[in-house]
């Protein structure tokens, strides 16, 4: 009897698409100095800028760049902790952000669950850890109180813990244990979709794959679909089926992820997976060639394309046009955002 | 450098935390040498410990030596290890936000330690430190050096603080997680810039971290650590190819690849020891899928594999 | 180099699995630890109970007038002397403690309760909630205590309950913005966004994560408001405003009357026993605060270590 998820993922997916970015768009203010007030002018950080991406039931799509691309920026509209300046956020084809009866907003919030970055931050550290993974049916009113002892000792164990830990304080156990308590917790409503964002990235390395390896196996035991957020290509190409990368609020390319480690077409992307130290002393770089200049501020972007600044194939066109993201020829599903996409795409050919 | 025999416990209130016990590894001269481990592991410890920065108490070196060309650094008294410090041996921090001085322009910041050290005038020294930051990559230096801390970026202001650790040209530069809060892309160029300034100088380069893929992009030898003992020494190729030691060998196995689609890593059980109450005999046992009886009741010593490499485990015995 | 970079947080075994008794022996062993509040706490029980059993201890009318033993000085029959009326004035400040303590926990517990109201609402709701409930705070604020509330008790009756009142309502503004500056960095903590996101509401979040996160700090600031509670009300009673005839402010006032004629028990009494009360709520604050603070704790730890090795 195979589990809900590997029958997702056996051979193709699921073609049902349960999470949908059209179009979104987060614009910050950012606070006036007095002589902006006076001439009426205001800055805007466009944290994200339109940027459009489908996640299919069962998969692991991943959201990758460094830090200051948006992509934390999306999570927090995608869990409605942000509203969107434009665009819409469609979940099972129904806008989040839209008018909701109390019931339609509550189904939402069970449906679409959560992990964060610091394990312990996550956690209330008055709470027991019994206290902690019951939280989200005791706010949605699910079953009664033993129904939900039940269900937490089901879930410590889920996530392979103890139940001895279930009267423990979040403070008493190691980062990796933290985080199996707030996996527990984001489980505990069977959600459809979780939103992992840097989930191993304050842990030690021994601890991570341990992580890694539970959060695949959880995912085939209740057929869930991950949006996995992350800045470590090599975590990233370990956990996800679909790749979008991020830079200064927009999507650079966007494809399976045997596409992108084998085949980057954008320039950031390649610059990207370029840059990663790889832990094999005979593949050492005999020479780099690295980016020029720094990110530039979100606050005064650069014109036409943000990565025509530094990119070391920018051509006329790309300080003045934005380039629109276009798909390849040969690679089914994959988009870039470049205006020489093609040329790059028939190189590697 | 040849540290013999290191212990260094924290005597607290709740407990005694044994951060180092019984380190021994040596640098040669012009040698890129990382030391490896996670959290706990005691690389930090060993480091502030060669740097003679140890909060003294709660923290005391039980035994062993830091031989550096034959002075004992442990020997020698507050006075004579600040003037070692900065000039000999110099060190990197991990956070360049917070280790320059925000209210001191930058290029000042360099020149003082010219200063200090070589006791030059003011406007030498700046001229000096000028020089010291082009060197390190920041274009328009000249002007830039006149320039606060805030106004550069996080791997601009580590350059600088590379350049403040090189003005007196120190032997050995010790870098304590360089780039763990830099980008990837800034990442790979201060890596670049400190492969480059090695060979450039034949400085002999300490790095610290917890990242395999840089140990094995810019060392040349490697000490991997864990729970403050040093588990195997060795040449960056012989670990990577031919690990010895369990947990080493566990580690590798369990690093994410960015080069190879893996299906599934093999994740080392268990958790990282409480220093306060380790386990005995072997501090790795519990997690090892080799340890036997043995490994829980007594410590293995470091068994040598070679010249100058070893591997602190008893399956080692033998080979 | 501090306590976190080096990984010592990690074997922090002094706050392992406890049950509720040990870890109120822990807080004991802890808030022992500073003698002044150790001290300070006996006699706050030792003043408490007296007041409670005044009646007990002092049996008939207190306040009734024996002009026989008018201003005496203290002697063995009146150790702390008698008053302009030959009443015992140990006994009146006993009893006149039934009044001060009444005061400073009713008027510290309600400048306590509205302080975190607003300061939790504030916190929470930011913006424009934030702005206003803070505009308020700064009106009270830059108010001078002590004519705002003679206005307030002058414009009302003058007995204990609107006393209370009138110095609960003017001391939250200070409580408010401790508890709005915890709320807004408890804010950003993941653990409150992830509330958010598995759906609770307002409700759930101010009262079941922001507050208990907050009691210590609660707990403290509210008994380090209690010294100044007192000596306001000390000093309404000195000014005459509040009939609240045994009590040590109203005992003041009549003495100053007969300074004259050298009868220096009965201010200095009256007038030491405010002082100690006041100061002995405020040692007691300052060790809870200690007490409670986790990071104080190790850094006497060490302090404690440190002074062990030199010893040896």
């Amino acid at each position: 009897m195979l589990a809900i998820g590997d029958k997702l993922k056996q051979g193709a997916f699921s073609m049902k698409v349960i999470l949908e970015v059209e179009k979104l768009c987060k614009y910050f203010q950012v606070k006036r100095t007095l002589s902006e007030m006076r001439s009426n002018t205001t800055r805007i950080v466009k944290a994200v800028d339109n940027i459009s991406f489908k996640v299919m039931e069962g998969e692991t799509f991943g959201l990758v760049g460094e830090s200051g691309c948006g992509k934390t920026t999306t999570t927090k509209v995608i869990l409605r902790l942000l509203k969107p300046t434009s665009g819409r956020v469609l979940f099972e084809t129904h806008d989040i952000h839209g008018k909701f009866t109390k019931s339609g907003s509550s189904h939402v919030h069970r449906e679409i669950q959560a992990v964060f970055q610091d394990p312990a931050g996550s956690l209330d550290p008055r709470m027991t850890i019994g206290q902690i993974i019951r939280e989200p049916m005791d706010i949605h009113n699910t079953g009664n109180t033993d129904s939900r002892e039940g269900t937490v000792r089901e879930m410590l164990n889920a996530v392979g813990l103890t139940t001895e830990q279930y009267s423990r304080y979040p403070h008493e156990l190691s980062g990796g244990q933290q985080q199996r308590v707030a996996i527990a917790r984001a489980l505990t409503l069977r959600p459809k979709i979780v939103i992992l964002d840097e989930p191993v990235s304050a842990l030690d390395m021994s601890v991570r794959t341990q992580i890694l390896n539970l959060l695949k196996d959880l995912q085939s035991q209740f057929g869930l679909t991950y949006l996995f957020v992350a800045h470590d290509l090599s975590v990233v190409r370990y956990m996800c089926d679909h790749i979008a990368v991020m830079y200064l609020g927009q999507i650079v390319e966007n494809c399976p992820t045997s596409q992108l480690y084998e085949h980057p077409i954008h320039p950031y992307t390649r610059a990207l997976l370029d840059a990663v130290p790889i832990p094999d002393p005979t593949k050492r770089k005999t020479s780099l060639d690295t980016l020029r200049g720094t990110m530039p501020s979100p606050i005064n972007l650069p014109t036409g394309c943000r990565f025509h600044t530094r990119c070391p194939y920018a051509g006329d066109i790309c300080s003045k046009v934005e380039p629109e993201p276009e798909f390849l020829e040969f690679s089914p599903g994959h988009l870039v955002s470049c205006h020489f996409a093609s040329e790059f795409a028939r190189k590697t050919k | 450098m040849s540290v013999q025999d290191l212990s260094v416990r924290f005597y607290l209130a709740s407990g005694v935390v044994n951060a180092v016990e019984h380190l021994s590894f040596n640098i040669r001269k012009g040698v890129g040498f990382g030391i490896v481990g996670e959290s706990g592991s005691g690389k930090t410890v060993t480091a502030l410990t060669i740097m003679g920065l140890l909060a003294k108490p709660p923290g005391r070196i039980d035994s062993g030596k830091i031989l550096y060309n034959g002075t004992n650094l442990l020997d020698l008294s507050q006075d004579e290890m600040r003037t070692f410090r900065g000039k000999t041996i110099a060190m990197v921090y991990q956070d360049p936000m917070t280790s320059l001085n925000p209210v001191f322009r930058v290029g000042f910041q360099i020149a003082e330690a010219l200063m200090v050290h070589e006791k030059i005038a003011q406007h030498e020294a700046e001229a000096r430190a000028v020089e010291l930051m082009s060197d390190m990559g920041i274009p328009e230096a000249q002007k830039r050096a006149k320039e606060y801390p805030h106004q550069f970026s996080g791997g601009m202001r580590q350059r600088i603080m590379i350049a403040m650790a090189l003005a007196t040209k120190p032997d050995l530069l010790i870098a304590d997680e360089p780039t763990t809060a830099l980008d990837v892309i800034t990442q790979s160029q201060i890596l670049a810039l400190l492969n480059d300034l090695q060979r450039k100088h034949n400085m002999t380069v300490m790095l610290i971290t917890h990242d395999l893929g840089i140990v094995a992009q810019v060392c040349d030898e490697a000490l991997v650590m864990y729970a403050g003992h040093g588990m195997e020494l060795g040449t960056v190729q012989n670990i990577f190819s031919h690990p010895k030691h369990p947990y080493t060998r566990g580690l590798l196995e369990s690093t994410t690849r960015a080069d190879k689609e893996v299906k599934r890593l093999d994740s080392i059980p268990g958790t990282i020891p409480d220093l306060i109450n380790p386990p005995t005999g072997c501090r790795f046992h519990p997690r090892c899928p080799l340890a036997d009886d043995r490994c829980a009741k007594q410590e293995p010593p470091p068994f040598p594999s070679g010249s100058d490499s070893y591997s602190k485990c008893w399956r080692s015995e033998t080979s | 180099m501090d306590y976190w970079t080096l990984g010592l947080h990690m074997t922090d075994t002094s706050s392992t699995s406890k049950s509720r008794l040990a870890k109120a022996s822990t807080f004991w062993r802890s808030y022992s630890k500073n003698k002044g509040a150790l001290f300070s706490l006996f006699f706050l029980i030792a003043l408490i109970l007296a007041a409670v059993l005044a009646n007990y201890l002092f049996p008939g009318d207190v306040e009734a007038p024996n002009i026989a033993r008018e201003m005496l000085p203290p002697s063995f029959s009146a150790i702390l002397g008698t008053d302009y009326l030959g009443r015992d004035q140990l006994a009146l400040i006993v009893f006149g403690a039934r009044t001060s303590l009444i005061v400073a926990f009713a008027a510290g517990g309600l400048l306590a309760v509205v302080g975190t109201m607003a300061g939790l609402m504030a916190g929470y709701y930011g913006g424009k909630m934030d702005g206003l409930i803070m505009r308020c705070a700064d009106v009270f604020l830059t108010i001078p205590v002590l004519p705002l509330i003679l206005v307030i008790v002058a414009l009302t009756t003058p007995n204990l309950v609107n006393v209370m009142f009138a110095i609960g309502l003017t001391g939250w503004p200070v409580m408010a913005r401790v508890v709005r500056s915890d709320s807004l960095a408890l804010m950003k903590r993941e653990f409150i966004e992830i509330e958010r996101v598995m759906g609770a509401n307002s409700r759930r979040i101010l009262f079941k994560h922001l507050l208990p996160n907050q009691l210590n700090s609660i707990l403290v600031y509210a008994s380090l408001s209690i010294p100044a509670v007192i000596l306001t009300e000390a000093a309404l009673e000195f000014l005459g405003l509040t009939p609240l005839s045994v009590s040590w402010g109203f005992m003041l006032n009549v003495a100053i009357s007969y300074w004259i004629r050298g009868t220096w028990w009965m201010s200095f009494f009256p007038g030491f026993a405010i002082f100690i009360t006041a100061l002995a709520f405020y040692f007691v604050s300052e060790g809870l605060k200690e007490a409670l603070n986790p990071k104080l704790k190790r850094r006497r730890e060490s302090l404690a270590a440190q002074i062990a090795e030199r010893k040896k």
